[in-house]
């Protein structure tokens, strides 16, 4: 029993990690030559780790965050659509959505560095699009889904592999806040 | 008659200009030579730069610098013989106005550069003169005041009026080539002249910065950025140095503009999908020309606007597809690989450049707008992608691991005179060169 609470603390601040990683873009600031930096994480993990655990809100972040953002939809090479394992891997999604249907998420599509970045920027769309039209199909309400193609620009894996570029392929879902 | 009407096409070129004046009348007498500009085989002019004589003793570095920039702008256009004359002329203090032209015709000499610099303050004032050797007369003389750090400007300026004096074809040299650089940790875009000189940056917003394309005649850069969170349009303005969302929301990538700077064409997502789109260049009211499911994207314009290249997968991998500007009359242009994108339409419109993707290798392709003569341009050095002509038509700029990381060099046609621009300048990427 402790170990299992241990873990799911484990995952939740993993996740959060993932969360707040995955939502700096969007508190980027507007203007453009500001010449502010990135967030700075460090700051913003501190704040999660003093109030994050005894927040109900939190929590249920954190557990969306396990159901929904730690395992990514992978995408075989130059291809948008789904394999079965990655229809199967929604499936569970999809039905964690129809039961927490206060969430809104932002499917982020990904790619590997082999091909051409601009062209991966469109393939990325594509990716991130094919998970929102099967969620979508599975009875999530499209309003809750936005989507967002990073192409090649984001890569979780730095080595230049199969290994690699396998899990760079990727659709990551990140829950808005 | 001036040359007062050479336009100026970027703020540093606007400032470096202080004065400038003309010696004394050109003769409008064409040179004895006959040139074939369209072919690119042109026979090349044998020309003669003495080094430049300067007022005060003592300024040898900065002579040879002088000749150095200038002798690799006159020999990158492909258009001239640098011939060594150094027996000839040991530098001096005096300026040479009045050549002994008999001396430089029997050395073989069709044309001949020379200039004088003046050490002023904070300024250098530098006089050029072009003659033309077997007619025996002054072709044009111009006179620069500029502060030392913009020398290697005028420089390229005269070199690309000697050129067009000489073969009525514009120079390259007084350009810029933006592209996009990891080198701060975040992807952002730079200007660099096309010799490597004077690295600007442009972008500095810590998020991920694409796709630079120049407006002709340079000065306004349109890109993608991620500042606002998502994949959007922005122009940003090397006069003011300032950036402006231009198309918000969705995903808005691959912006390029027409010759005539009237249209901006993208991609733009519809329902997920990525289509091409026209709009005037305040990306206002797009018209979106494909409607087929796939990635459509890297659109480039013709040079007379009325046609678009671009990319699409709608055949299971991305080709290049060519269509009118109402998105009718299309047609596929490449039919060999399956990983042929990044296209740009040359201002000249002979050819279309683009790279192919092959056993995971990248290089460079060339082919006719109606699909003939589909050749290979660079092999068996690294990748080399990301092509973008040079307002020439006869030279482009693009992106080689040829010298390990993804450095930034230009080319010409054969893809046998390759010259870096940038190498170790973190990983480069998505050239454009201003036209």
């Amino acid at each position: 029993m402790k170990t299992k609470f241990f873990n799911f603390v484990m995952v939740g601040f993993i996740g959060a990690s993932l969360l707040i990683s995955g939502c700096s873009n969007k508190k980027a600031p507007k203007a453009d030559e500001g010449k502010t930096g990135p967030k700075t994480e460090a700051k913003t993990q501190d704040d999660t780790g003093k109030s994050g655990m005894d927040d109900p809100k939190k929590i249920k972040l954190l557990e969306a965050q396990a159901a929904l953002s730690d395992v990514d939809v992978y995408f075989d090479f130059d291809q948008s659509t789904l394999s079965s394992d990655a229809k199967a891997n929604l499936d569970k999604k999809s039905d964690y959505l129809k039961n927490n249907k206060d969430l809104r998420i932002t499917v982020e599509g990904h790619c590997d560095e082999r091909g051409s970045n601009e062209y991966n920027l469109g393939l990325g769309e594509r990716r991130a699009s094919s998970i929102k039209k099967y969620l979508v199909s599975k009875g999530i309400s499209e309003s809750v889904i936005e989507t967002i193609t990073f192409g090649e620009e984001k890569q979780v894996c730095m080595e230049h592999n199969e290994s690699c570029w396998s899990k760079n392929r990727r659709g990551h879902i990140a829950i808005n806040q | 008659m001036t040359i007062s009407g050479f336009p100026s096409r970027t703020p540093i070129a606007a400032c470096a200009l202080i004065a400038m004046v003309l010696l004394m009348q050109p003769s409008v007498q064409a040179l004895d030579v006959v040139l074939d500009i369209t072919s690119g085989e042109a026979k090349p002019i044998d020309i003669a730069l003495p080094f430049f004589t300067c007022a005060q003793p003592g300024n040898e570095s900065i002579i040879e610098e002088i000749h150095r920039i200038f002798v690799q702008d006159l020999e990158y256009s492909n258009r001239f013989t640098v011939v060594d004359i150094s027996r000839f002329f040991p530098t001096g203090t005096t300026e040479m106005t009045n050549p002994n032209f008999k001396e430089w015709y029997l050395a073989g000499i069709a044309a001949l550069i020379t200039g004088h610099i003046n050490m002023g303050g904070d300024e250098i004032e530098v006089n050029m003169r072009l003659f033309d050797v077997p007619m025996g007369n002054q072709i044009i003389g111009v006179r620069y005041k500029t502060p030392y750090a913009k020398l290697r400007t005028v420089i390229h300026k005269f070199a690309d009026e000697v050129q067009f004096r000489l073969t009525g074809e514009r120079g390259i040299s007084f350009s810029q080539i933006s592209f996009v650089s990891n080198k701060s940790g975040h992807q952002e875009i730079y200007v660099v002249d096309p010799d490597g000189g004077l690295l600007q940056e442009i972008t500095a917003n810590g998020t991920t910065n694409l796709s630079p394309a120049w407006a002709p005649g340079g000065g306004k850069i349109y890109y993608t950025s991620y500042a606002g969170g998502r994949p959007d349009l922005y122009v940003y303005d090397l006069e003011s140095s300032k950036s402006s969302p231009l198309v918000k929301g969705g995903m808005n990538i691959t912006p390029a503009i027409s010759a005539d700077g009237q249209f901006l064409t993208w991609s733009m997502s519809f329902d997920g999908d990525p289509e091409i789109v026209v709009a005037p260049v305040s990306g206002k009211s797009p018209k979106r020309l494909t409607s087929t499911p796939g990635v459509d994207c890297n659109p480039s314009f013709s040079p007379g606007g009325n046609e678009l290249v671009f990319t699409s997968d709608r055949s299971g991998d991305p080709q290049l597809y060519i269509m009118d500007i109402e998105g009718g009359n299309l047609r596929r242009l490449t039919v060999t690989g399956d990983y042929n994108t990044a296209a740009d339409w040359s201002p000249r419109g002979d050819w279309i450049v683009y790279h192919s993707r092959r056993e995971g290798v990248f290089n460079l392709w060339l082919v006719h707008p109606d699909g003939s003569d589909d050749h290979q341009v660079t092999a068996d050095a690294g990748h080399n992608e990301d092509p973008c002509f040079a307002r020439d038509g006869r030279h482009f700029t693009f992106i080689s691991s040829r010298n390990g990381g993804k450095g930034l060099y230009i080319s010409d046609l054969s893809g046998q005179k390759v010259r870096p621009v940038l190498i170790m300048h973190g990983i480069c990427a998505n050239p454009s060169w201003s036209r």
